[in-house]
Parts: structure tokens; C-alpha cells; sequence
């Protein structure tokens, strides 16, 4: 694979070759397979830049790239030794050319999609600044997708009040199968890298929760996780980051996302926050995440289900069927506190589950192995807020997390 | 003196009472009240009733627009600019797929002329 950036105004084009060894057909690092669409794309940034780091510029293409790239990767720009060993040693890819030194920052900015998690992410750090990615259309690529209204999340975030930079991209255009999206989890953070320069980034925190990073998320069903690929501080993406003086921060990577939603519907953001990606003048509230953070909202203020969904709908047909589930521990949660889950879309998956408010306590506290990954300008404020909002499990509720999948 | 002294007893008692005629007039005008009000309240039992029957009776069928049926040569035009844009959308995706197979297989004609 080779890559080229071509800068033009605040513009940065992405262009890519593939080696003679390479093909179409990829793997994502969570195993998804994936197909690639087309080999460009440009990151709008809100100003034009002097300059950005090779490593920064490296990385940004390699959370496109990745999956397609087979033996070696070739930048137009050389990358500092410790970047390049770190793609090495992650992936097992030869990299090149190799020179130039490192670069690092200071701040910490927050990855923000505008949803539950990263909503929390944003009042445990209130001073740190936003940066949100909004997705635009790719002007080779036909957009069957226009009802995913990137443009009202990037409104909300703006809302917030905070400092914001928002960067817009079409890079999930070059996903063709299964569907446009971002070829790597870690390409949400391309615009980022770009800026991180430019904001004087040295860290970047992240929404992804307990589930997401312990628990195996959604694609790993039921599995504990501590080697997760794309989220353990010592994972393949974790030492990447790292490289380009910009680790991975997830200052709720201890949680679960029951605690982020209290977190971020008792914040001050809680007007702002949109987990779903359809609704217009709100959530669509038809849509299967819609459906998945309702049930996770009503086992919060242990309410009955708002829904007009019923368990006949295609988007709850994976409700009817035996575990395991997605993110499980949450569904657990969910039955487990949800007055009248019987007669609710989730009705069979309780039935199948036979969760128990006891059962699924531990979900209600933070994991603390997760802090010990925080780097350690963070972790002192995250953990007193984890300390003050939410207490810490006890040995038998991390034994929880540490047996997820193995009862 | 017990003759003026009767009638002027009479008087002063005549002036605190209301005559009888004038009774009969207030009686006679409270009757007719009491009959309006008995009338009145026929009509608004009847109205009740009429009321009570229309909600027992089975709810029809809202009115609703005539349905326009659309002109079946314009939905054939529909279908096919539906088609074709299906199409055209899919086409374009194997030609941006087969440019990148196309850009690959120049490279290595480089490649092999450089070595």
C-alpha cells in the first residue's frame, strides 16, 4: 500500500495505491470483513494548518488503510523510527521511508459523537476541548445513506458550548461492504490527528465504556477482553497512538453504559445528547439503538419501556432469539430493572437471561484496572470523579468483569 | 274611637302585608317559570339523548380523501428512474473498483520496468 496526502487549503486529500499483493477484500482488527469502495478521500479541517507531523499524517492514513494493506506500507513522508515499530510490531507490516523524530503534545481533546458515552467522557474532563467528525458525502461515491443526519449531531456539539473542532470527511465512502463506515473504529480519529498539532494534543480520550473494552463489545460476544486489539492502552492501536504522541484515553473504559448514561443525562450536555443517528428533530425512536439505549434509559430511572416498538419489528427480532446478545451485560441490566419487561420487546431475552437486580450490580460501580491504563496527567481526575460520582467495584464484583462469558 | 282606632290598625297592617291580588300574580308568574324551566329541560333531555345514541351507534369509517390513484405511465416513469439510478449507482461502484485494480496493475508494470 502506498498513500499520498496532498494539502490544498484546508483540505487534505488522501490517495491510495494498492501493492501488487494487495486486493479489495480486507479484514477490520475486530474481524469484520470489509470491501473497499474507492482509494481516496479528503478531511476538511475547520482552518487551514501550517503543517502536520508525519507520524500525525501516517497514522490518520493508516486508520483507512489498514485492512487492506497485506506486507508493507509506504508513506510519502518518513515516519519517526518509533511510529514505524510500532505498525511493525503491531500488524507485522514493513514500513517506510524512516526518519525524522517524534512529535508529542499536551492537552487531552475528546473524541465526541454527541452520544451517552462520549456526552460522559465530556463532563468527567469539562475543561478539555471536543473534537467531533462529521460525516460528508464522497463525491465519486453514490450515497444510498442520506438518512444518517451527521449534519444535526454536528449541530448539537456546537450547542455544547464547549471547544470545538469539527472535521469533516468522506472516508467512510471508501468502505463499500457491508456498508460506509469507518474502515478502521479508530478512523473517527483522522481529522483529529490532523488538528493535533495545530490544538497541541498529547492524549485523546474516548466514549468506549466497560462493554466495549473489557467485555468484548459488540462483535466479540461474551468474552473478557483485556487484550482488546483496538482499545487496550498495550494493544496494537493503543501502542500506535502512543507513537504518534497521542494515546488513547478512556476515562470510562471502567463503566458500564448505565453509568455513562446517568453521567451524561445529569450533566449539564444532557439537552445535547443524541445516540441516534436518524432523527431530525430527535431520535428517530424507531431505529434498533434507539430501541437498545431505551432500555438501558428506563433501567436508569427504573421506569416502564417508552417504546412503539413491538417484538414483531425487524429491528427487535435479534430480542427473540436465545443469547448471547451484543453487549449482554447491558440487556441483563436492562431486564433486571425495567418494570413490565415481560411484555416489552425484551420479554423473551428476559426470559432467557434471568437477570436480578443483585445479579447485575456490579454493572453499577467502575472497574479499576480500567484507571490504571489512564496515563497519568488523567488518571488522578479521573479516578476522584469515579471516586465521588459512581465507587469503585469490590473484588467479588471484579471478578464479574473477569469471568464475563466463562459461567 | 274604638271604630278609627280598629281601621287604622287595619291600615297599618294593610301597609306591612302584600294584598292577595298581588299574591296571585307572584303566584301565577312562579308557575310560569317553574313550566319554561320544565320545558327547557325537556329539550336538553332530549338533546342528551339524541347525543347518547349517536356514541352508541358502531363508528363509521373516517372520511378521508379520494384516494388518487396516480397514472400508471407515470409510476412506470417512476419505477424506471428508480431502476436506473439502482443501477447506475451499482455500475459506479464497480468502476471505482476496477480503476483501483486498474492503478494497481500500472504500478506493477512500473515496477517490473524498473527492475
Amino acid at each position: 500500500m502506498r498513500v499520498t496526502w496532498k494539502p490544498d487549503g484546508d483540505v487534505w486529500h488522501l490517495g491510495f495505491r494498492l501493492d501488487p499483493e494487495d486486493g479489495l477484500d480486507g479484514t477490520v482488527t475486530d474481524g469484520q470483513a470489509v470491501r473497499l469502495a474507492t482509494n481516496s478521500c479528503r478531511i476538511q479541517l475547520p482552518r487551514r494548518v501550517a503543517d502536520v507531523h508525519p507520524d500525525l499524517l501516517a497514522l490518520a492514513a493508516w486508520t483507512v488503510v489498514a485492512p487492506w494493506t497485506t506486507r508493507r506500507i509506504t508513506f510519502d513522508r518518513p515516519v519517526s523510527p518509533d511510529l514505524a515499530a510500532a505498525v511493525e510490531r503491531g500488524w507485522g507490516i514493513e514500513v517506510g521511508p524512516v526518519g525524522g523524530g517524534p512529535r508529542a503534545g499536551g492537552r487531552l481533546a475528546i473524541s465526541y459523537s454527541g452520544g451517552a458515552d462520549s456526552a460522559a467522557v465530556a463532563a468527567i474532563l469539562p475543561d478539555s476541548p471536543l473534537v467531533h467528525f462529521q460525516r460528508v458525502p464522497h463525491p465519486r461515491v453514490p450515497n444510498r445513506w442520506t438518512h444518517y443526519r451527521s449534519d444535526v449531531l454536528a449541530k448539537l456539539a456546537a450547542r455544547t458550548g464547549r471547544e470545538l473542532t469539527i472535521t469533516r470527511s468522506d472516508l467512510e465512502f471508501t468502505l463499500a461492504e457491508p456498508r460506509p463506515g469507518y474502515p478502521e473504529h479508530h478512523a473517527v480519529t483522522a481529522g483529529a490527528a490532523l488538528m493535533a498539532d495545530e490544538l497541541d494534543l498529547g492524549g485523546l480520550a474516548f466514549g468506549y465504556e466497560l462493554g466495549s473494552r473489557w467485555l468484548g463489545g459488540g462483535r466479540y460476544l461474551l468474552r473478557y477482553t483485556p487484550d482488546n486489539p483496538m482499545w487496550s492502552g498495550d494493544g496494537r492501536w493503543g501502542r500506535l497512538f502512543q507513537a504518534a504522541g497521542l494515546p488513547i484515553v478512556l476515562p470510562v473504559g471502567g463503566v458500564s453504559e448505565a453509568m455513562t448514561m446517568r453521567l451524561a443525562l445529569t450533566s449539564e450536555l444532557r439537552p445535547y445528547v443524541r445516540w441516534c443517528l436518524r432523527g431530525d428533530g430527535g431520535p428517530c425512536g424507531e431505529c434498533g439503538k434507539c430501541l437498545y439505549k431505551e432500555l438501558i434509559h428506563a433501567a436508569v430511572e427504573r421506569r416502564p419501556l417508552k417504546t412503539a416498538i413491538t417484538a414483531a419489528r425487524p429491528v427487535a427480532a435479534k430480542w427473540q432469539k436465545p443469547p448471547p446478545y451484543g453487549g449482554q451485560e447491558m440487556i441483563e441490566y436492562g431486564c433486571a430493572r425495567v418494570p413490565g419487561i415481560e411484555t416489552t420487546p425484551f420479554g423473551v431475552a428476559a426470559g432467557h437471561l434471568g437477570a436480578t437486580v443483585e445479579s447485575t450490580s456490579w454493572l453499577d460501580h467502575c472497574y479499576r484496572p480500567a484507571l490504571e491504563e489512564i496515563p497519568d496527567p488523567w488518571r488522578k481526575q479521573v479516578t476522584d470523579f469515579m471516586a465521588e460520582e459512581v465507587g469503585f467495584m469490590t473484588e467479588d464484583e471484579e471478578r464479574r468483569v473477569r469471568d464475563w462469558g466463562q459461567a | 274611637m274604638a271604630k278609627r282606632l280598629r281601621r287604622a290598625v287595619r291600615a297599618w297592617f294593610d301597609a306591612r302585608y302584600i294584598p292577595r291580588a298581588e299574591h296571585r300574580d307572584a303566584v301565577r308568574d312562579i308557575l310560569w317559570e317553574v313550566q319554561a324551566a320544565g320545558r327547557e329541560l325537556a329539550e336538553l333531555r332530549r338533546e342528551v339523548e339524541t347525543m347518547r345514541a349517536r356514541l352508541a351507534k358502531p363508528v363509521t369509517a373516517p372520511v378521508t380523501a379520494p384516494v388518487k390513484v396516480p397514472d400508471p405511465r407515470q409510476t412506470a416513469r417512476w419505477d424506471d428512474a428508480h431502476r436506473l439510478a439502482s443501477e447506475t449507482a451499482s455500475a459506479v461502484d464497480h468502476l471505482l473498483q476496477n480503476e483501483i485494480l486498474l492503478w494497481q496493475a500500472v504500478d506493477r508494470i512500473d515496477l517490473e520496468g524498473a527492475t
